[in-house]
């Protein structure tokens, strides 16, 4: 292609571009889902640390569950459900250190997936994948969260949120 | 449809304060804008919803921080690329670890009412991740290259030959 036929080819590859909307809307409406999550009421400070270490407790064990059982030898998982809980109960002796222990039984996750990963079929394969990588915007939440100022309520509520939806993906993927 | 930027100022303004209404028709006028956005970039419908539901429960939790030196169409756009490119790279990652596979996902929701325009969106929903994120947010968003190249932690020049794969790419598309 001569670089005259290159400039027009990008010239109508614009135009084109130009014509695509800028506007698309969902095909339902989210704002229910959006006003839901906007709607919570903050707990206060000294629950709020439990109810996080609770939360992330369950989003790890229910990650865990869900990469054991969909393996196809599910009855004996790498990593048991209660070392998961029991790291759990380690983060609640230690407030500040609830982050390194969050990472930790993520970690242990990721090396039960990864022994795992072999065993798994592609459809498995795809929704262990895809259902990680949300864990890991989750965790990803968490840390944001406590490196913000604790006293911050719409940061609270937003994470309350977080925490609820992540709950609902594991239990979701825990399904499959 | 968004509202005159004095009306808008007033929502934002009432938002601010608490007034979910006053969010509620934020939502409404800006909703298309950011579904488009991510829709383009994640070429996945249900993913797309997910990520404008959370880029505007960011939106409402980092309202306080808006300043109001941008307009709030810009301010909130930049929120929810940042959400979208968030969820790309945490799923980026699981699947270098875990996958060899892509992930098995419906194509981009068609536009409706252009032959040519079909095409075109779907052949961006066909390019691979980077080179899509490029393409949108240069060529649809106006994005510069030094501001992609630092959203997406490439070099310029990396920047620019995903653009021209991309546009290589869909020029090949549209003259089938």
């Amino acid at each position: 292609m001569s670089d005259h036929d290159e400039v027009r080819a990008v010239r109508e590859l614009r135009a084109a571009v130009e014509r695509l909307p800028r506007e698309v809307r969902p095909a339902r409406d989210l704002w229910p889902e959006i006003a839901g999550r906007l709607d919570e009421r903050p707990r206060d400070q000294s629950a709020a640390g439990w109810w996080r270490l609770a939360a992330a407790v369950v989003l790890m064990a229910g990650g865990l569950f869900a990469a054991t059982n969909l393996a196809p030898e599910a009855r004996s998982p790498l990593l048991p459900v209660a070392a998961v809980a029991e790291a759990g109960s380690a983060m609640a002796a230690a407030h500040l250190r609830q982050r390194d222990g969050v990472l930790h039984a993520h970690n242990d996750l990721i090396a039960v997936a990864a022994q795992r990963r072999g065993r798994l079929d592609a459809v498995g394969a795809a929704a262990l994948v895809a259902g990680l990588a949300d864990l890991e915007r989750a965790t990803a939440e968490i840390e944001a969260a406590l490196a913000d100022s604790p006293r911050d309520r719409r940061l609270r509520l937003a994470l309350a949120a977080a925490y609820r939806r992540e709950a609902g993906w594991t239990s979701r993927l825990a399904r499959v | 449809m968004i509202a005159p930027r004095d009306s808008q100022a007033d929502l934002v303004r009432r938002a601010r304060s608490g007034d979910v209404d006053a969010f509620e028709e934020l939502y409404r006028g800006h909703v298309g804008r950011i579904y488009a956005v991510s829709l383009r970039m994640v070429a996945d419908p249900a993913l797309a919803e997910e990520l404008t539901q959370e880029a505007f429960v960011r939106a409402w939790r980092k309202l306080a921080s808006y300043r109001g030196t941008s307009a709030f169409s810009t301010w909130l756009h930049r929120l929810a690329v940042n959400v979208v490119l968030d969820a790309m790279r945490a799923r980026r990652r699981w699947r270098e670890r875990f996958s060899d596979a892509p992930l098995a996902r419906p194509p981009a929701a068609p536009v409706r009412d252009h032959p040519e325009a079909l095409d075109l969106e779907r052949g961006i929903a066909q390019l691979p991740p980077r080179a899509r994120a490029v393409f949108v947010l240069h060529e649809i968003e106006g994005y510069k290259h030094r501001e992609i190249a630092r959203l997406l932690d490439l070099s310029v020049g990396a920047c620019k030959a995903h653009l021209h794969r991309a546009r290589r790419r869909l020029r090949e598309e549209l003259e089938r």
